[in-house]
């Protein structure tokens, strides 16, 4: 039988949430099939998970690893088990509700170029099917809920172990899906109360992981650059297609994006082609009166407290003392095609 | 007067025997035999204050389990012969005196309750403060192995020695008896459940197929065997692969079987050997002419006795129900109160 979603969760003891989630996903997800990586757990969980394979028979997947191989390798492991078209990895301190699954599978298959979606989290566990609500862009999916399309896992492989497992493995991801031509994304109309998986091991060892996925990251991807872009005055926004485009791309990459607008050019600006909904880029609106006087304020703070963030002046005068919208283009179009990254298709 | 009346409010009382097992709690009713066989399985509910709320008991928590989503959890209350949660073993107690005794009566039952040999002053004083709570006027307690022979028949208020091994679900207890006392008992954490266990490990490591502890059981009992026996059987077992994660059929035999139970069997028969040992010569002399008795569901287990008979070089028996021994010898005790009082352990 062929299912539209393979749900992927690894599992290494914890009995209780492993069959508070289980059983929550075999009651909301008539149309996936469930594949359990057991990492070497105990008798106890093992039992659990047997009941739920016996339970489910062939919607159910039961795969164990030879030893405790951690998250990334076994989530890993589970997406090359998968055949459906979308591979949906859930930990176990999940827990569903009917009709979760459908809004974000509805997000994947009316938008072909998002590679990775995650549910809005901290919600009431109500999906919001039915009503409009954007898609927002975002740098980085979450092993906690996320889906993955197929068709991404077969062009650039997995997660990578070697990585810290948590926020760099996953930006990593997504700046990989991003070379391989899809987004990552956040929908709005599924809203599910979960929490990350819980990082193991002493502060230091979780400290020097963090560092270690940092470094890692700096090394194939470059560093991430802050930009901040002014648009004041009318016709600011109009015919920036182009540098639009790069800011979306410059999110994308990981780059951090500050505009700061009067109230019509941050309307355009919303209502542009690009959407310009990434959780990189944050759009402040000036105030209407003395709008040129707050700006310059704006940008003295952001002078003082950020000093990598590079100021992209727009008009051309050169007061602001940053690179103009030319040079922004170039160097995010030379970061797209510059840096190595190893392991596709793996 | 204490005596009259207690004479009195037995006449009229539904006194009750319960063998609190670690797979099985059974429950011997006085005048109509056992009553109740059921697991000593709770479901419980665990709430949002992280309080637990307790479903079912017994049969109906086993058939809950793994039918109703949520967050619902099967606890056994007795571990490797232990109690491990008190308040759950008086909820249990509580559920078979209730299914069992007769409420109509306003009098309150005598309790017989059997419990493991190694068990603690504190343990003791909390199995008879539960009983009491849930509804006994008196509560005894009865040492397994203890009960174990009195159900076998063993004359075990005489000076000669008996031996009993009572192999339960979770505990084997092998025990000298002699003038209605334990002159040696040891008791090892191997039982029925230990060989299931060691049944889904074999299978697990030689097929990568992953089973359940029923189907576990039922290969036990089928194609287990202690020693060999005449021909080799064997079955089907369906189960999940481990590698490809899908349901897979494998055909194991009896002498695999035999194999996967070498460890736990020898176990037990490691605790009979080492009691023999430290019994003194006396009473020794008499197991020797009178032989060994195996009691609980574990004496089941094909040629266990030959096994024994082989490593020890004594007669062994089964007894006649060995399943029901220890329940039925502590109801035994029930109809004779002066064995009963004999027997008791105090708290």
């Amino acid at each position: 039988m062929e299912y539209s979603v393979d749900i992927v969760i690894p599992v290494w003891n914890r009995p209780v949430e492993v069959r508070s989630c289980l059983a929550s996903l075999a009651c909301s997800s008539p149309n996936a099939r469930i594949i359990m990586v057991n990492c070497c757990s105990e008798r106890e969980t093992e039992r659990i998970l047997d009941e739920f394979a016996e339970l489910l028979d062939d919607r159910a997947m039961l795969v164990s690893t030879q030893r405790n191989v951690g998250r990334v390798a076994a989530i890993n492991h589970g997406l090359s088990l998968a055949s459906a078209p979308l591979v949906l990895l859930v930990h176990d301190g999940v827990v569903a509700f009917p009709g979760w699954l459908e809004p974000m599978v509805d997000a994947m298959g009316t938008n072909p170029d998002i590679g990775l979606l995650i549910p809005a989290k901290n919600g009431k566990g109500k999906s919001t099917h039915g009503m409009r609500r954007a898609l927002l862009e975002t740098d980085h999916g979450s092993l906690g809920v996320m889906m993955v399309r197929r068709e991404l896992y077969a062009s650039i492989g997995g997660f990578d172990a070697d990585m810290d497992g948590d926020l760099w493995c996953l930006r990593d991801y997504s700046r990989r899906a991003e070379r391989a031509g899809f987004r990552t994304a956040r929908t709005e109309s599924c809203r599910l109360d979960y929490a990350e998986p819980q990082q193991l091991g002493s502060l230091q060892r979780q400290e020097e992981r963090l560092r270690r996925g940092a470094q890692l990251y700096l090394e194939r991807w470059g560093e991430q650059r802050s930009y901040c872009f002014l648009f004041l005055g009318e016709g600011a926004a109009d015919g920036a297609d182009d540098l639009l485009r790069s800011v979306m791309t410059a999110a994308r990459q990981g780059s951090r994006i500050l505009i700061l607008a009067d109230k019509k050019n941050a309307v355009k600006l919303v209502c542009h082609e690009s959407s310009l909904l990434h959780d990189g880029i944050v759009i402040e609106t000036l105030p209407p009166i003395f709008t040129a006087r707050a700006a310059r304020r704006r940008l003295e703070m952001l002078r003082a407290s950020s000093h990598d963030m590079v100021m992209v002046d727009l008009s051309g005068s050169g007061d602001t003392g940053g690179a103009s919208p030319h040079e922004f283009i170039a160097a995010t179009e030379s970061r797209r095609q510059r840096h190595y990254f190893p392991g596709e298709g793996g | 007067m204490l005596k009259i009346f207690d004479y009195l409010f037995g006449m009229f009382s539904n006194d009750l025997a319960i063998d609190l097992g670690t797979a099985n709690t059974l429950v011997y009713l006085k005048g109509k035999g056992v009553v109740i066989r059921e697991p000593s399985v709770v479901a419980v509910q665990k709430m949002n204050n992280g309080q637990q709320k307790v479903l079912a008991v017994g049969m109906e928590a086993k058939k809950m389990l793994g039918r109703t989503p949520g967050n619902i959890t099967a606890i056994r209350p007795m571990k490797d012969g232990v109690i491990a949660d008190f308040d759950i073993t008086e909820e249990m107690l509580r559920y078979f005196i209730h299914k069992v005794h007769n409420r109509k009566t306003l009098v309150r039952p005598r309790i017989v309750i059997c419990v493991p040999s190694g068990i603690t002053q504190v343990e003791k004083r909390a199995v008879k403060e539960s009983a009491e709570s849930a509804g006994a006027r008196e509560v005894y307690l009865i040492e397994e192995p203890m009960a174990a022979a009195i159900g076998a028949g063993l004359p075990i208020t005489e000076a000669s020695g008996n031996m009993i091994v009572d192999i339960g679900g979770g505990t084997t207890e092998v025990a000298v008896i002699s003038l209605a006392g334990i002159v040696y008992t040891k008791s090892v954490r191997v039982g029925g459940d230990k060989m299931d266990e060691a049944i889904v490990q074999y299978i697990k490591r030689k097929y990568n197929l992953l089973i359940g502890d029923q189907k576990a059981e039922a290969i036990k009992i089928e194609l287990g065997e202690a020693y060999p026996g005449n021909g080799v059987r064997s079955m089907e077992v369906k189960g999940r692969d481990l590698v490809s994660g899908i349901p897979k059929t494998h055909e194991i035999n009896s002498d695999e079987i035999r194999d996967a139970l070498s460890e736990p069997v020898n176990a037990i028969v490691d605790a009979v050997k080492i009691c023999l040992e430290r019994t003194p010569p006396e009473l020794a002399a008499d197991i020797v002419d009178k032989g060994i008795f195996l009691a609980g569901g574990g004496a089941l287990l094909r040629n266990l006795d030959i096994l024994l008979r082989e490593e020890t070089g004594l007669p062994v028996f089964i007894a006649e129900d060995p399943l029901s021994c220890v329940v039925l010898g502590s109801g035994k005790s029930l109809d004779e109160l002066n064995l009963l009082r004999s027997v008791a352990v105090s708290s």
